[in-house]
């Protein structure tokens, strides 16, 4: 039975390939799951393990960053850096219960929009089928 | 949901108006000494005469360390500690946010536990220990998982610790429980004004414990001990359970003859030589000269939340003074005059923190020490951390007492 | 810009936002329920103005707009439309032009990732609200930045002295520019040096060599046996280290060309791919194109192959060794056999091809004519060598003297070293990718260091010599006007630096210094000039000491909050 609480992807993009392979996805018509919520980083470098936790927090089923390859981030390591971020941030995931499989690192190498809807939309469906993350209420 | 704070008030409970002005606080703050924005007496004087809201705006707020050594000493038994922590609450709540080291990394786990996410943190547990999930003694890990993931840029595991908590209350014939659901005891969102979310990690903790059926629990961390045991009972009144600090519950089995010493293995070798006219040098055996070694001299980092706000400062000594071989030097500041590590509830960890445990790192190297004892993962982590950037020359080792107790047994 | 960085964020009253949603003509206005959009947005807190027109990009939609802030006191505006890159950028603009900060003007994108991608209108409405409360919390906290100036040096680089550098720094010249070449060589020239007649001058090789290094015969600064050693700077400021017999030199530019084209594969190399199955067994000679050239420079085509009598040109690409050189290796097997063949007509020769670029029709026509004989296999997998010659499937047999492969390019490996120092980010094969960076207005332009010719990808003289006079305008931005760039930038508190250097070491741009203040313990400092903005020192320091502008960690923190439930 599908859980009716609300609950979104977050998708993490850099500004380069990615951010125009996703512009580039509404250009050409691309369909993907409207529970997808993209948010753009000038780089993916930028991302620390607190922002990828408080997505969680927020009440996010699942987290997707997208960052260009690493030879090929304009900023020389800023991807390099994401990969290791998302790595260590996969085992806090792992400890608090989420589980490393909601956590996914995908680097592209062009601006295609049909990839970045095929990603996206792969991706929400391994949520969706994951379902609601566990969560306890409040003892009186 | 508001804290029902009234500034107000909180300046009568903690007896601030009784400042006299003697400046005995700012004298002993291990933050002023490093730190010249910042002042206990100061503090109180901004309050009593400013705006009452000018010192939630201050970014000195955030430096305290909240160690307690101003109060512990101010003639006029002020509670600076009630009143930073209330003027957190608060500062917080008027929007003003204080700052998060680590990016914001662990304040973020913390939240996630507030809010109900089901951690699942046993890996840490080796194969060879016995634990269960229901009975009378619970171990609090607290937050040594993370801890592991998170510096492992400092090169330092933490869960050892635990491990080896485990393997002595195996020894002593206790198979406590260890549960996967523990969240954060609430210590560091208690003293950084996270009221609210402090308070549903106390409830989360009591029915977690209480539904394992456990009537003591049993830390290993100074800080847990602290707040389970001062603290969660002004939220949720009656605990259920015992709180007991590892030491004690290892003193107690020792004395009884349960827990027998001998050497402890794998320490550095003596810096002294053995005897007089018989230099030896590091690494030659310790039994070449027939006769006993020279102790491996030790020395002893009080925590705070122990020492200064448990008065708990003995039993930790008579465990280390158990241990044959090695011998304790205090360091003058210790007990009651202990410095705090310098970093505390994930806040402060600035340039100035650094300063003071640099300092305390010299004060401990000066004893002619080789080891540094800590009993709190938390000293642990700063002080390791504070080295680890080889500023100065401060190279001495940094061990836990529960590892070296093991170390320590057959 | 140089605010202390507090690590407070003050609540105070809520700014006065005004939230204008586009109906894209009839677009947007169909797809979602624009209503309910605006109904939503009205209801945020600091929200003042929500309204929904049908084209406000339009310049009296953007004069209406200019009015309306004016008169509502708007302090921060959020644009619901299409991609910021698109129409939004306009309307972000001219806003500035009322003296509205530009980061206090968000754009939500709620056509190319809203209503374009999802069809259930329903939903996408529902996105849409929250994409525009999400920008409504991102403004809200946003802090006035300034873009960051500076002058730039009227001075340009070139690294290479082969065709595209020469071409280059010849226009450069003739723009009135400082020009500097560097060669790495003892000579100029490149690869023109090595070729014969390469399409589709018709002159010799070095003849346009000559040509090319006596157009800028004093007029460019010329340094061969020199390399770039070390590079620091920013657009229109770049301090380079020239090294020249290893003695080390400082010079200012504002941009830089790399023309360092690429290096043939050897034939020894070739021979070892799978490609050429067999081919040890092959009796006769094997060549490469640009042996083949250099063979017959200066020399008349007749007879110039001596006693051979067949000849096998292979112009199939392998994706492995072409890489978007196909059409540039194709052209040069299609001339190099024309010419032959035209020029010995009892010469048997045969075009081996799997695929070839239809803008060569010319070339192709060319060959055929001459009477060169084109052979598709319908398998090139079974394509293999024996003694005489190559066998395929069915009754593909051709015995041949010399068979003459593509010059397959690639990058060396000193090239690789270049890319880092100048911090070009280069592709699976080494090949170098023209660099951006963030300008103030436009999203993204060069940054100042211009990729020409085969180093970026495998040209031909034709194009190299287009790219090069491109690169050449586009260097004008950055040595005579002043530079505009957006404020992406780290401020780290040296309040809070504890000195641990993982920032340091982390920066890829030297946009870090570490420097003794008030203890022995070194803090980091950022250089405004130099900091791109990356972020990576925030993400690597165990402090948080770092915070970047123009967007907090605070406003994404704030935009989770909307977009995780």
């Amino acid at each position: 039975m599908a859980d009716k609480r609300r609950s979104n992807v977050v998708i993490f993009t850099c500004s380069w390939y990615p951010a125009i392979a996703a512009d580039n996805a509404g250009v050409t018509n691309q369909q993907y799951p409207s529970d997808a919520r993209i948010i753009t980083l000038a780089c993916a470098g930028r991302l620390t393990p607190a922002l990828i936790l408080d997505a969680f927090g927020a009440g996010a089923r699942g987290v997707l960053v997208a960052a260009c390859k690493t030879e090929l981030c304009h900023y020389v390591n800023g991807s390099l850096t994401c990969k290791e971020i998302v790595e260590e941030t996969k085992d806090l995931v792992e400890l608090l219960g989420i589980g490393a499989k909601r956590l996914h690192l995908e680097t592209f190498d062009s601006e295609d929009g049909q990839r970045f809807a095929e990603v996206v939309s792969e991706f929400c469906g391994k949520i969706e089928k994951l379902g609601m993350v566990d969560v306890d209420a409040v003892p009186k | 949901m508001a804290s029902e704070i009234d500034l107000e008030k909180k300046i009568e409970e903690t007896r601030a108006y009784n400042c006299i002005e003697c400046g005995i606080c700012t004298g002993s703050c291990p933050v002023s000494r490093v730190n010249p924005d910042f002042s206990p007496r100061l503090f109180v004087e901004k309050l009593l005469l400013g705006p009452k809201d000018e010192i939630l705006l201050d970014k000195e707020l955030w430096s305290c360390l909240t160690c307690k050594t101003c109060s512990v000493r101010c003639p006029a038994t002020v509670d600076y500690n009630e009143f930073m922590r209330a003027a957190r609450v608060l500062a917080r709540e008027a929007g003003y946010e204080g700052v998060d080291s680590h990016a914001g990394v662990l304040r973020s786990i913390m939240e996630l536990h507030a809010k109900g996410f089901k951690p699942k943190g046993t890996s840490w547990v080796d194969e060879s220990l016995k634990t269960r999930k229901t009975g009378e003694d619970f171990y609090f890990v607290g937050c040594l998982p993370y801890f592991d993931v998170i510096f492992r840029n400092i090169e330092l595991t933490s869960t050892p610790i635990a491990n080896a908590a485990v393997k002595l209350m195996n020894k002593v014939g206790i198979t406590p429980v260890v549960s996967e659901n523990e969240r954060c005891c609430g210590h560091d969102f208690f003293w950084s004004g996270h009221n609210d979310e402090f308070e549903k990690l106390a409830k989360y903790n009591q029915k977690l414990i209480l539904d394992a059926g456990a009537k003591r629990v049993i830390f290993t961390c100074p800080e847990g001990y602290h707040t389970f045991t001062k603290v969660y009972p002004t939220v949720l009144g009656k605990l259920g359970f015992e709180v007991v600090h590892i030491t004690d519950v290892l003193l107690e089995k020792a004395k009884k003859g349960e827990l027998k010493f001998r050497p402890a293995a794998g320490l550095p070798p003596a810096t002294a030589p053995l005897r007089e006219g018989k230099g030896a040098g590091p690494g030659e055996s310790q039994t070449d000269s027939g006769s006993a070694p020279a102790p491996i001299k030790v020395t002893f980092q009080d925590p705070c939340r122990m020492g200064r706000m448990m008065g708990h400062t003995e039993g930790m000594r008579e465990l280390l003074g158990l241990i044959p071989g090695v011998e304790l030097i205090e360091m003058p500041r210790n007990r009651q005059d202990a410095v705090c590590c310098g970093s505390v509830e994930w806040v402060s960890c600035v340039q100035c923190d650094k300063e003071i445990q640099l300092g305390r790192l010299a004060e401990a190297k000066r004893t002619g020490a080789s080891i540094l004892v800590t009993a709190c993962p938390k000293c642990r982590i700063h002080l390791t951390c504070a080295k680890y950037d080889k500023d100065r020359d401060v190279d001495i080792e940094i061990r836990d007492i529960v590892s070296l107790v093991l170390d320590s047994v057959e | 810009m140089s605010k202390e960085t507090s690590t407070f964020a003050l609540s105070r009253a809520l700014p006065r936002i005004g939230v204008i949603i586009c109906q894209c003509g009839t677009e947007l206005s169909s797809a979602l329920d624009l209503s309910k959009v605006e109904e939503h947005a009205r209801a945020l807190s600091g929200v003042v103005y929500a309204k929904t027109e049908a084209y406000p990009c339009s310049r009296p939609g953007i004069a209406a707009l200019k009015n309306l802030l004016k008169e509502k006191g708007l302090e921060r505006v959020v644009i619901a439309g299409c991609t910021p890159r698109l129409h939004g950028r306009f309307v972000a603009k001219a806003l500035e032009e009322t003296a509205l900060n530009r980061w206090y003007i968000e754009v939500a994108n709620i056509r190319e990732h809203c209503s374009r991608v999802h069809r259930n209108k329903a939903e996408a409405t529902e996105k849409a609200k929250e994409l525009v409360a999400a920008s409504v919390k991102k403004v809200a906290l946003a802090e006035a930045c300034e873009p960051i100036k500076s002058k730039p040096r009227n001075a340009v680089l070139v690294v290479g002295g082969g065709a595209s550098g020469l071409a280059a720094s010849g226009t450069l010249a003739d723009l009135g520019n400082d020009v500097t070449l560097v060669e790495k060589e003892d000579v100029l020239g490149g690869m023109l040096l090595k070729l014969d007649k390469p399409y589709p001058f018709g002159k010799s090789a070095k003849e346009i060599a000559k040509e090319r290094i006596s157009r800028i015969d004093g007029r460019v600064r010329i340094f061969t046996r020199t390399e770039v050693y070390s590079l620091k700077g920013a657009p229109g400021q770049y301090l380079v280290q020239l090294s020249t017999d290893g003695k080390l030199k400082e010079q200012e530019f504002g941009a830089i060309v790399v023309a360092v084209g690429a290096e043939c594969i050897s034939v020894e190399e070739l021979l070892r791919t799978p490609l050429l199955k067999g081919i040890s067994e092959f009796a006769g000679r094997v060549i490469t194109q640009l042996e083949l050239e250099a063979e017959t420079a200066g020399k008349p085509a007749r007879g110039v192959l001596g006693n051979m009598r067949s000849v096998l040109f292979v112009g199939a690409s392998v994706p492995e060794l072409s890489h978007s050189g196909a059409r540039l290796f194709s052209l040069v097997a299609l001339k190099n056999a024309a010419i032959l063949k035209e020029g010995n007509p009892d010469l048997q020769a045969w075009f081996l091809f799997d695929d070839l670029p239809s803008d060569l029709e010319r070339e192709f026509r060319r060959a055929r004519n001459a009477g060169v004989q084109f052979v598709r296999p319908d398998d090139p997998s079974v394509l293999r060598f024996v003694r005489e010659g190559l066998r395929g499937c069915g009754d593909l047999e051709i015995n041949v003297d010399l068979v003459v492969l593509p010059s397959f390019l690639r990058m060396p490996s000193s090239a690789r070293k270049l890319a880092e120092v100048l911090r070009i980010p280069v592709d699976a094969r080494g090949f170098f990718i023209q660099p951006h960076i963030k300008l103030w207005r436009n999203d993204f332009a060069e940054r100042g260091i211009f990729v020409i010719g085969s180093c970026h990808s495998p040209a031909t003289l034709l194009e190299a010599s287009e790219h090069a006079t491109a690169a050449a305008s586009l260097t004008t931005r950055f040595v005579t006007s002043e530079i505009v760039r957006a404020p992406l930038l780290s401020n780290i508190d040296r309040k809070v630096c504890r000195g641990c250097r993982r920032c340091f070491e982390a920066c890829q741009w030297d946009a870090i210094e570490m420097i003794k203040r008030e203890s022995d313990i070194e803090l980091a400092v950022v250089d405004e000039v130099l900091c791109t903005g990356c972020g990576v020192c925030s993400t690597v320091c165990i402090n948080g000491a770092p915070s970047l502008a123009p967007v907090s960690q605070k406003q994404i923190r704030a935009m989770l909050e909307v977009v995780g439930a």
